[in-house]
């Protein structure tokens, strides 16, 4: 097995793999272990608000992220979001979390939409799909390790993040390129249109359906941190997004449109068996937190081929405007699956009754997107 | 409700694996999609 890996890997593949990946790849799982910290040291029942702020300024910074790498130079922009990261990190520290440095980090730290766009650029070649699970693969990771970042204190955790993101500063400074920054004829290219027309339709239906499919997925994230019984369950859901999203790191590319619709398709049938059984059986207890880690797996496995499609749509000039706008729906999604949770406080049935509901809205979205295809 | 910290581990360092896997996989690949292109222009 080593031999058959050292035979696969080449000379030269050390020097392609810090000049093309690792910066990139780096800057996306230090993102989330920050994220990890920002999330252990405000819980939601305390601080509402910031969590609501966090997101926001996550939701809106992304996108603009995104489009000034498109506008300008993706490394410099990934440059820069992680120098900006290296300045409010300490101050985070400093004033313990407050509202106002979780709102510069969340804005100005988030490497993930020009990391993305920068990994399809440098490989054109590659299924776009497959690049965007290896990316989401590098954003799960981190959260496998929960429970031992929970064992550190916030002053450690942080330390060692500054101390990698200074590396990696450095490292995207000296070494990584960006194929879209390096052409010559970037005026000329940014003149096309930013999606392709005959694509369009079936992007926007998929980017429709999405919303919905991740509402499900931050209504049963909220819902774990009510249960007073969820000891570390959250790295649970990050571990069954990880393994659905392994899964979809050896496709190729999207198969075809309605792989989607399967996959809300299965989330409504995922959701009505447990729902009947409870009525038909009444002694039956629903597990619940079961069910909903079913629902991260579906998210991380679909979640690359929605990338997909939209970027396939996409003209080359505005990728990066494009993964901001996915990343800025997840956010959008998050923070109304939030607010659905701590106003209503749902029942069990009530959740899953809601699953239902949300993943049949996505599955007709898709299937009607289906026709564009 | 406990969660086993080995078992997240187990699959954190085995997607880690395959991460790096298929990182060093798409470094290889890259040089022969760069020669390709030269020798389409």
């Amino acid at each position: 097995m080593i031999i058959f890996w050292k035979n696969r890997i080449k000379k030269g593949s050390l020097h392609d793999l810090v000049v093309h990946l690792i910066p990139a790849i780096l800057a996306v799982s230090l993102f989330e272990i920050i994220a990890i910290e920002v999330y252990l040291n405000t819980p939601l029942q305390e601080s509402k608000i910031k969590f609501f702020v966090w997101r926001s300024a996550q939701a809106v910074g992304g996108f603009i992220l995104g489009y000034l790498s498109d506008k300008f130079c993706r490394k410099k922009i990934l440059i820069i979001t992680q120098v900006l990261g290296l300045l409010i990190l300490p101050l985070i520290l400093w004033q313990n979390f407050a509202v106002f440095p979780l709102f510069l980090i969340g804005f100005f730290f988030n490497p993930s939409p020009v990391a993305r766009a920068a990994l399809i650029d440098n490989f054109p070649r590659e299924s776009k799909a497959k690049l965007i699970a290896i990316t989401y693969v590098a954003q799960f990771i981190p959260w496998c390790f929960y429970l031992n970042v929970k064992g550190f204190t916030s002053y450690e955790v942080i330390i060692a993040a500054l101390i990698i993101l200074a590396i990696n500063v450095t490292m995207s400074y000296l070494f990584f390129e960006d194929r879209k920054d390096k052409k010559s004829n970037h005026q000329k290219e940014r003149s096309q249109n930013v999606v392709h027309m005959k694509r369009r339709k079936r992007a926007l239906y998929t980017l429709c359906a999405l919303f919905p499919g991740q509402l499900v997925f931050f209504i049963s994230d909220t819902f774990f941190e009510n249960l007073t019984s969820n000891a570390g369950l959250f790295s649970a859901l990050g571990i069954g997004s990880l393994i659905g999203v392994v899964i979809g790191i050896f496709y190729r590319k999207i198969p075809h449109l309605s792989l989607l619709t399967f996959c809300f398709g299965i989330g409504v049938l995922l959701s009505v068996v447990p729902l009947i059984t409870s009525y038909l059986v009444p002694d039956l207890n629903i597990d619940l937190p079961y069910q909903l880690m079913l629902f991260s797996n579906l998210g991380g496995f679909y979640l690359p081929f929605v990338f997909d499609v939209v970027l396939s749509a996409t003209s080359a000039s505005y990728r990066g405007t494009a993964c901001g706008i996915i990343d800025l729906i997840i956010a959008l999604s998050s923070i109304i699956g939030v607010s659905i949770v701590i106003l209503f406080n749902p029942t069990e049935t009530q959740i899953l009754s809601m699953t239902i509901i949300l993943f049949l809205i996505s599955t007709v979205i898709q299937k009607k997107g289906e026709k564009h295809a | 409700m406990k969660t086993s910290s080995n078992l997240a581990i187990t699959v954190g360092v085995g997607s880690t694996i395959v991460l790096v896997a298929m990182m060093s996989l798409l470094a290889r690949n890259i040089k022969a999609s760069q020669l390709k292109r030269r020798n389409e222009k």
